[in-house]
């Protein structure tokens, strides 16, 4: 976007929305304590597979998959209603050759299901066996063979009774590269900004999580607000993570390839948000049209069940809609109050809370340490460089 | 200017406050300025997202300032809920910005550089408070066990809205 051309308040207030949407996300990160279970729960699942006594499981391999190899894990809206799942991959030392599909579920299950441990919660999906924990939380092994053809890895489907090519490894490589690639961007902007003079800087990113994982965790975040505030047949088709993922970091893999400079994490936001649908490609499937979402390193597409029911489609298309409303309004909204508003109903009131609870919060220790200025936008926390300091007060 | 007795040396005069008022990045609406008493009402916005609020400041000679906010009107806005920190709460409702004993005012401080921005503060936590129910803007109420013995007073009105010389 050209910089110089823009009303500084637009700036500056792309910059606040953007802090308050970084406060929001930390807000939708899982807690320690589930985070702690999920990694308990994975090493203790990753010992009972590698532990078997069967040679055929001698060799395998155990890495986490989908969003917490992506580190875009989010807190479910409510404890009722959502559930926290983590997805691992049981890499079997094999391939599709020497190996038919339902024996590689077979195996896995077993060792599973023989496993004291595990016995009475443990059940079978298309693609993966769940282990059910207590406490709204499960945990989705998929067992994979390394693919002849094509593909790093195949994942067996029990409908199909066929190989599926993917690779979960080299598509967190794939997502993790260009998080970090965007990091390194956003720091140079940073930079950029700075010289502005009155704009706030971008938001340090402390743990370096970065703006395409915080932008997938809105998304999600948002998909599941969405959808439970449709009537059930319409939310029941709101898009899948794995989709979201995939056409956010299209968007960004397109932005560094033309080496665009963002003016704000608002921007990322809402530049990703925008541009989401640019990622699903028409695919002309024996004469009927197609939406897909391919997969970046492998020949999957992530939207396979889209060709078969038009509702889903549909509710990609009705969720887009109204999460670009969201931002239109966010950005003219008057008022953090208003802001607060528009928050809590695209991602959750207590997101949304804490997210302006941080903002008045950062005011308050910006005034007590001398850190607040006025600008021709209103107070500035810090990065405003030259202008005098608010003297502290007590209200 | 001022002359010896009635104004400290390093008081500011009505005059100068006005010239920084004047500096201030915001608009000035209606400016009175008497011997006695600068009056002015201005528009704010306190942050960059923030709604915009028309404030009227009241500076007495020798007095205390007042800000008043007089659009749009913050006990409509608070609802069934009790303004936080204000000294009164009927339209227009005056705003509690500083301790009146701590010395965090005085005659020597420009209103540019105090008073008008600590209501920006002072509107930023109401915006906030008006949305989470959490007042983060800290403060001391009279009748507090710190709060220093003059503030438990209600400080004396040097000047009411009425006072202010009429529109011509």
């Amino acid at each position: 976007m050209d910089v110089s051309s823009r009303d500084p308040r637009s700036f500056v207030r792309e910059s606040a929305l953007g802090r308050h949407l970084q406060a929001l996300t930390e807000q939708l990160d899982i807690s320690e304590t589930d985070y702690e279970r999920a990694k308990r729960a994975y090493e203790s699942v990753a010992e009972v597979v590698t532990d078997a006594s069967d040679p055929a499981l001698s060799g395998a391999v155990i890495f986490p998959q989908g969003s917490f190899a992506t580190g875009t894990v989010i807190r479910p809206v409510d404890r009722n209603d959502g559930e926290l799942d983590v997805d691992l991959a049981c890499r079997l030392d094999s391939d599709t050759g020497s190996m038919p599909p339902a024996m590689a579920m077979v195996l896995v299950g077993q060792q599973l299901l023989t496993h004291g441990r595990y016995q009475c919660k443990v059940e079978p999906k298309t693609r993966c066996w769940r282990v059910q924990y207590e406490n709204a939380f499960h945990l989705d092994i998929c067992p994979l063979v390394r693919a002849l053809h094509g593909s790093a890895d195949a994942i067996p489907d029990r409908k199909l009774n066929a190989w599926v090519d993917t690779d979960p490894h080299g598509y967190a490589v794939w997502f993790n590269g260009l998080a970090k690639q965007l990091v390194v961007a956003e720091r140079g902007a940073h930079i950029a900004l700075d010289a502005q003079g009155e704009v706030a800087p971008f938001p340090a990113d402390a743990r370096g999580k970065g703006w395409l994982r915080r932008t997938v965790q809105l998304l999600k975040r948002n998909r599941d607000q969405w959808a439970a505030q449709q009537p059930a047949d319409q939310g029941d088709f709101a898009p899948i993570s794995v989709i979201l993922t995939t056409l956010a970091a299209r968007v960004i893999e397109r932005h560094l390839t033309r080496g665009t400079q963002f003016t704000s994490a608002f921007d990322v936001v809402q530049t990703i948000v925008e541009e989401l649908p640019q990622g699903i490609e028409l695919r002309n499937v024996n004469g009927s049209v197609e939406p897909w979402v391919i997969s970046p390193v492998a020949e999957e597409n992530f939207a396979n069940r889209w060709a078969h029911d038009p509702r889903w489609y549909a509710g990609f298309a009705a969720w887009h809609t109204a999460l670009k409303a969201t931002l239109h309004l966010l950005l003219r909204a008057e008022g953090l109050h208003i802001v607060g508003r528009f928050l809590a109903d695209a991602f959750g009131s207590r997101a949304a809370s804490g997210a302006i609870d941080s903002a008045a919060r950062e005011l308050k220790g910006a005034s007590t340490r001398s850190d607040l200025s006025v600008a021709r936008s209103g107070l500035v926390v810090a990065g405003a460089g030259a202008l005098p300091k608010v003297q502290p007060h007590t209200f | 200017m001022s002359r010896p007795g009635y104004w400290r040396t390093h008081d500011l005069s009505l005059a100068r406050q006005l010239a920084a008022m004047q500096g201030f990045p915001c608009s000035l609406h209606t400016v009175r300025l008497t011997r006695h008493l600068l009056y002015v009402e201005l528009d704010i916005r306190p942050l960059a997202e923030s709604r915009t609020y028309r404030l009227a400041v009241t500076l007495p000679r020798g007095g205390v300032p007042q800000v008043r906010v007089l659009a749009p009107d913050l006990a409509v806005l608070a609802g069934e809920r009790e303004l936080p920190h204000v000294y009164d709460h009927s339209h227009p409702v005056r705003l509690c910005l500083y301790l009146p004993s701590a010395g965090e005012w005085s005659h020597a401080a420009y209103l540019a550089n105090t008073i008008v921005p600590w209501a920006m503060e002072w509107l930023a936590h109401f915006e906030a408070w008006q949305f989470t129910n959490k007042w983060r803007g800290g403060g001391l109420h009279p009748g507090d066990p710190t709060v220093p013995r003059s503030r438990k007073r209600r400080p004396q009105p040097q000047a009411a809205l009425t006072d202010i010389p009429a529109r011509k």
